[in-house]
């Protein structure tokens, strides 16, 4: 399958709480759509654009409660594509967006629930992840908690989360 | 040709143009504070435990042997796992093989 690019430049002017819904355009999230299929997220960079001193809790989780009517289109500066221009393929097997149509995804709370913390300081950090071989995160399936995940701002403790500005990506592929 | 590192991840947290974490959430996150603070760049490798699929951060000052499990291939056991595995009642059993018996 083909390797694919999900970019966000995002103002997290909200944090939230582990299990709490996120705000519109404050998150990224990637969901299964199909029964069989899914993928890993292979990296994952976030770099600060904050400009000031602020802690971005950054925190990777999956969803409780999956968000419900799609997504929202992505629109500039958000974008998500190939990394190869002649592949296509997997791309029906998940989504990707910062927005739900009906409702955002809820973030588990559940210590059960896998949960990758990126706290940087978001005035000039930067924070990069290049997991290893079967240590992929994933979503699969059409069921909470693994259809779904999100990146958002956390304001638990220890991720300490504050009003920040991130351009984050992942490079994910389907299968 | 097949090696250890073969299987490692990578995490860098860059804070060189940056005031860095404060203390109390680097430590909170599991940090040295002296590695994320500010003008401080931390860079470790990643590896999976075979047993029980925990990812864990190499210290990369950490001197002692980690420890490899001879049934899975030599690959990576973390140091919780090298911990039970010596118990005398230990069954060996995989993560793959625990996510079979729980059905996952």
């Amino acid at each position: 399958m083909s390797k694919r690019m999900f970019t966000t430049a995002i103002s997290y002017a909200t944090p939230t709480a582990l299990g709490a819904v996120p705000t519109t355009a404050q998150f990224m999230a990637i969901r299964a759509t199909l029964t069989i299929g899914g993928c890993d997220i292979l990296e994952i960079s976030v770099q600060g654009t904050s400009t000031a001193s602020a802690v971005f809790g950054g925190c990777l989780k999956r969803a409780s409660t999956t968000s419900t009517g799609g997504y929202t289109a992505l629109a500039n500066p958000n974008a998500d594509g190939p990394a190869d221009p002649r592949a296509n393929q997997g791309t029906t097997a998940v989504a990707t967006g910062v927005a739900g149509v009906t409702t955002n995804p809820t973030v588990s709370s559940l210590a059960t629930d896998t949960a990758i913390a990126m706290s940087i300081n978001a005035f000039g950090g930067l924070y990069r992840e290049n997991f290893a071989p079967t240590q992929q995160p994933s979503v699969m399936g059409t069921t909470a908690p693994y259809q779904e995940i999100v990146l958002f701002n956390c304001n638990t403790s220890p991720w300490g989360g504050a009003a920040s500005s991130t351009n984050t990506f992942f490079i994910y592929e389907p299968y | 040709m097949w090696w250890q590192r073969s299987y490692e991840g990578e995490v860098f947290i860059d804070h060189r143009a940056s005031p860095g974490l404060p203390e109390h959430i680097a430590r909170a996150m599991g940090y040295d504070p002296k590695q994320t603070g500010e003008g401080r760049k931390f860079e470790a490798a990643t590896r999976m435990c075979s047993h029980c699929g925990s990812r864990v951060i190499l210290n990369p000052d950490r001197s002692r042997e980690r420890a490899t499990c001879l049934s899975c291939s030599s690959h990576y056991i973390c140091d919780a796992c090298d911990y039970e595995r010596r118990q005398p009642d230990y069954v060996h059993r995989t993560l793959r093989q625990k996510m079979e018996l729980a059905n996952v």
